[in-house]
């Protein structure tokens, strides 16, 4: 049975795009066919960020606009067997595609593809609307900050009112130092605040950044603690149970245990 | 799902719009305009009833939906005047609304009697209530209780942490500074003019 999913998080700049990137990098690699759609007409990143920018020829406005067949239009990643990117137009806006057409081209991805990952745009709007039209559930990414939870809810709100009541949080960018210290929101405060299940956490990694310039996903570097995580996650997403990363620097650990033993704070 | 969210009945009075109370204001007003656009020379120039009584659609939107049909349909709209007080008889009885789901953020509901909420209320989330508002769970939103200039109305919930609290007229929030999350739960009334928050159970705290 082939799955859609959407990811999308209200807030801007929280990593839509960068975890469909790894995700779809990772369940390809674990054997899966999988198409990433980027619905972000107007500002299109997702072709960026796998570095298959000069390989689009037709996108999916031209798709729904019956210019091209939908394959004409799948790019195939030749890094990955199985991952495919569907690119969208940067020329044109998000009112040149609408809810229905959305759902029915998902539809025709779904006869082809295991899985179906959307990278919805930032916002609550048409672009947001289109986005969720043919998911059949929804990854919510957000980062420890009060401005994205805020947003995020709203999220969440908005689909359970669309019917995607199956849900899951990525919390990205979390500094363990900065939650310990009480800097950051922590991970049970998130939860509490959103009610959502958690899918997983993302340390903050500098790789990333390098990751992106370089159109090369992170998920494929063993030694990057984010690449790790969304490894685990691709791992959880095909329903296997995987325990939360130990989000600790080296050495920490061994440090906490004199800590508790000895009842130091 | 648009067809039986909404109603036309004939009645003795003329013609009665009934909704389905759990819809948002969109899909009343794509139901609205979808009926009406079908039948426009039948009800043009006429008169109907629009009943909001116990909706989730407040005043300002009620009176924008009158205003489109009006303009789009050559319709005159009218409410349905139903006795407020058979929704709320004070704040010791009267009708109340119960929700069971957490109040994200950017969902409003309003309702001319009580209404208690079996959850959380998010921040950026509203409560607007005629009569009392409780909250099972933690109020982080923004809540209007007593909204007929009843100052009598009371909020209670498990974590009062509001962003803001509004009795009748009188506008509260928190004091500036760290917010402490409370320890056990909380009411807030109308004492002598402002806005006070006591424990619920004060013999119970040490």
């Amino acid at each position: 049975m082939s799955v859609a999913y959407v990811v999308t998080s209200g807030k801007g700049g929280v990593g839509k795009t960068t975890t469909t990137a790894n995700l779809g990098t990772a369940l390809a690699r674990a054997g899966k066919k999988v198409a990433v759609v980027d619905a972000d007409t107007g500002l299109r990143n997702l072709d960026v960020v796998m570095g298959l920018e000069n390989r689009i020829v037709y996108d999916l406005v031209d798709v729904i606009g019956g210019l091209c067949r939908l394959k004409q239009a799948l790019i195939k990643d030749k890094r990955f067997d199985g991952l495919y990117l569907l690119p969208t137009a940067q020329t044109k806006d998000k009112t040149s595609v609408r809810p229905e057409q959305m759902q029915k081209l998902v539809e025709d991805l779904k006869k082809d593809f295991d899985i179906v990952l959307l990278d919805c745009p930032a916002g609550i709007e048409r672009g947001f609307e289109n986005a969720i039209a043919g998911a059949d559930k929804a990854i919510v990414v957000t980062v420890p900050e009060v401005s994205a939870v805020r947003d995020a809810d709203r999220i969440i709100g908005k689909l359970e009112a669309k019917g995607l009541t199956e849900h899951q949080l990525i919390i990205n960018r979390h500094k363990v130092d900065m939650a310990k210290r009480g800097d950051m929101l922590n991970i049970d405060d998130m939860i509490d605040i959103l009610s959502i299940k958690l899918l997983g956490v993302i340390p903050d990694d500098e790789k990333i950044i390098i990751s992106t310039n370089r159109g090369e996903p992170v998920v494929t570097d063993e030694t990057s603690p984010a690449g790790r995580a969304y490894g685990n996650i691709a791992r959880r997403l095909l329903g296997e149970e995987v325990p939360f990363m130990n989000l600790e620097p080296n050495g920490n650990a061994f440090r906490n245990f004199f800590k508790k033993f000895f009842s130091i704070r | 799902m648009i067809e039986h969210d909404i109603v036309f009945k004939g009645t003795r009075n003329g013609i009665v719009v009934t909704f389905n109370k759990e819809c948002d204001f969109e899909s009343i007003k794509a139901a609205l305009e979808k009926r009406l656009s079908k039948s426009k020379t039948f009800f043009k120039n006429s008169k109907i009833f629009i009943d909001f009584s116990g909706s989730n659609i407040d005043e300002l939107h009620q009176r924008y939906v009158s205003d489109m049909i009006l303009k789009d349909y050559g319709i005159s709209v009218h409410n349905v005047e139903h006795n407020r007080q058979k929704a709320f008889n004070g704040t010791y009885e009267g009708k109340t609304k119960f929700l069971k789901d957490t109040i994200r953020s950017g969902q409003s509901i309003n309702y001319s009697g009580n209404i208690v909420v079996i959850g959380d209320v998010n921040a950026g989330g509203e409560v607007i209530a005629g009569g009392n508002i409780i909250v099972l769970g933690a109020l982080r939103g923004m809540v209007h209780a007593g909204k007929y200039e009843n100052e009598k109305a009371v909020i209670a919930a498990f974590a009062l942490q509001p962003t803001q609290l509004r009795i009748a007229s009188i506008i509260s929030r928190a004091p500036d500074g760290l917010v402490v999350k409370p320890r056990y739960p909380e009411i807030a009334k109308v004492k002598d003019g402002s806005i006070v928050i006591e424990p619920c159970a004060p013999n119970k705290l040490l």
